[in-house]
């Protein structure tokens, strides 16, 4: 579905509480002269009538859409699929300063998918990540692997990773396999 | 120079490393232009005198790149013991340690201590990871340096510095070296005759590599500008687990091999960071630099050698 469906005017009923004069289209023009009933008309309902009410429920559905989309936001991530197999031989680079059970010049990466920034008990983390208060979720990690410095200025790690593709793949290896 | 023998680095295996890595050539400075010619015809003169680089042993290391970076230092040293003409000494280009413990430095020195040499070391990011382990390191290697733990010392003619790139990381990891030292750089050098053989070595690369990797020193060219005027300035670098070289006006640049595990070639992977090579081979991808210095005129031929 195209975005810019949803910014066509919905409703006469949406223009009048906008205080909008009633809009007499070449639409309506033109289907004012039509006099045979379609299918879905209502009785006393012209074809106009009929195709306002088509949009009303199309509209509808729209901002239902709209509805469910906004909430599923919250955990879909509209990034590349990552490859779990191809993230773990990318993660080979990582272990110059990471491994997944011991803390390292990083901290630990198993099940760090889903988990607070700088919350290993364990680990000395910088001052720059702990007041960061970021969870760590295919967003957040896509954006600390494009660039950490921009995420937590000051924090320890510099390593980045140019390519969505390989990070969506090292965030897919660290989600699947990493917890 | 280089001769026939069991171990260490006989023709064959200098050859073999010339071959693949385009070293085992002598730097010579006349009048300012540097000429080359191949290290066998190079000859040991007096007053010449070698030493030995290590770099990058990440002691504390233990992932499937090399899971025995102690054993790999090891071998390391075995090398240097099995040099010829006995070494004036090591340096060592930084990260010594892999995570800047206490017992990895205990490890790496009681390892390298096997050599049986004075040994000048450069700090390399995995030895100072924050203001803790900054003055923990500076405690333990920084006796007679200055500031941050850079120092200079001579030996038979040739002017040595040791600098530390890697406590104020830039973009992308860069190292830097900041006003403080670069202000003693410059004391440090002024009032030596042009003539006088510079060798700066330092973790981090000195020259840009790969800038998206962090490979090379954001304020290095300020450095550089004040060794332009020396006749013959060799730069020794670690960090990037590889072979590399650069000649710009008088000035050679090298960086070494780990001892530890490699790194892949910029724009051949990702990103950079331990490579995983078959199983076997990782003795090939490691080495040490042996440099030999002769004084008339001032050449230094550098050598590097793999594990196997």
């Amino acid at each position: 579905m195209g975005l810019l469906r949803l910014l066509q005017p919905l409703s006469r009923e949406a223009g009048r509480e906008a205080g909008l004069p009633p809009r007499l289209s070449r639409e309506r023009e033109e289907s004012s002269r039509l006099s045979a009933k379609k299918p879905g008309e209502a009785a006393g309902e012209g074809p106009y009538e009929a195709f306002l009410r088509r949009q009303e429920k199309y509209a509808a559905a729209v901002v239902l859409a709209c509805a469910i989309s906004a909430a599923l936001a919250k955990t879909a991530w509209a990034g590349p699929a990552g490859d779990a197999a191809r993230g773990e031989t990318l993660y080979e680079a990582c272990q110059d300063c990471h491994s997944l059970d011991k803390n390292d010049v990083g901290p630990r990466h198993r099940g760090v998918f889903g988990r607070k920034a700088a919350s290993l008990p364990d680990y000395d983390y910088s001052d720059a990540l702990k007041s960061a208060n970021i969870v760590w979720n295919e967003e957040t990690l896509d954006k600390w692997l494009t660039d950490p410095q921009a995420v937590a200025p000051g924090a320890k790690m510099f390593f980045h990773l140019d390519s969505p593709q390989d990070r969506a793949d090292v965030i897919a290896y660290l989600k699947e396999r990493a917890k | 120079m280089i001769d026939e023998r069991d171990g260490g680095l006989d023709r064959r295996q200098t050859l073999k490393c010339m071959l693949w890595a385009g070293t085992g050539v002598v730097w010579t400075v006349a009048g300012g232009v540097p000429s080359s010619r191949l290290i066998g015809s190079a000859k040991a003169a007096e007053g010449s005198f070698s030493f030995v680089q290590i770099s990058d042993s990440h002691i504390g290391f233990e992932k499937p790149a090399n899971p025995d970076a102690r054993a790999t230092l090891s071998a390391a040293v075995d090398k240097v013991l099995a040099t010829p003409d006995k070494p004036a000494f090591l340096i060592h280009t930084g990260d010594i340690s892999h995570t800047a413990k206490p017992g990895e430095f205990d490890d790496a020195l009681q390892l390298i201590g096997r050599a049986k040499l004075d040994v000048h070391y450069a700090p390399g990011e995995h030895d100072i990871l924050d203001p803790k382990t900054r003055d923990a390191y500076l405690e333990r290697f920084g006796k007679g340096a200055t500031g941050g733990g850079w120092y200079a010392f001579d030996q038979g003619g040739v002017h040595f510095v040791s600098l530390n790139n890697v406590v104020d990381l830039k973009k992308n990891g860069l190292g830097s070296l900041g006003p403080e030292q670069l202000e003693w750089l410059e004391g440090d050098l002024k009032g030596r005759t042009d003539s006088t053989p510079i060798v700066i070595f330092s973790h981090i690369p000195l020259w840009m590599i790969a800038p998206e990797w962090g490979w090379g020193t954001e304020d290095s060219a300020q450095a550089l500008g004040y060794l332009s005027r020396f006749g013959s300035v060799t730069v020794l670098n670690g960090h990037i687990h590889q072979l590399m070289q650069k000649v710009e006006g008088n000035v050679t640049f090298h960086t070494a091999r780990s001892t530890a595990f490699p790194q892949p070639a910029p724009g051949t992977a990702p990103a950079p960071g331990p490579k995983l090579v078959p199983a076997g081979e990782l003795r090939k991808w490691l080495g040490v630099r042996e440099v030999v210095y002769s004084p008339s005129p001032a050449t230094l031929a550098v050598t590097d050698t793999d594990l196997t």
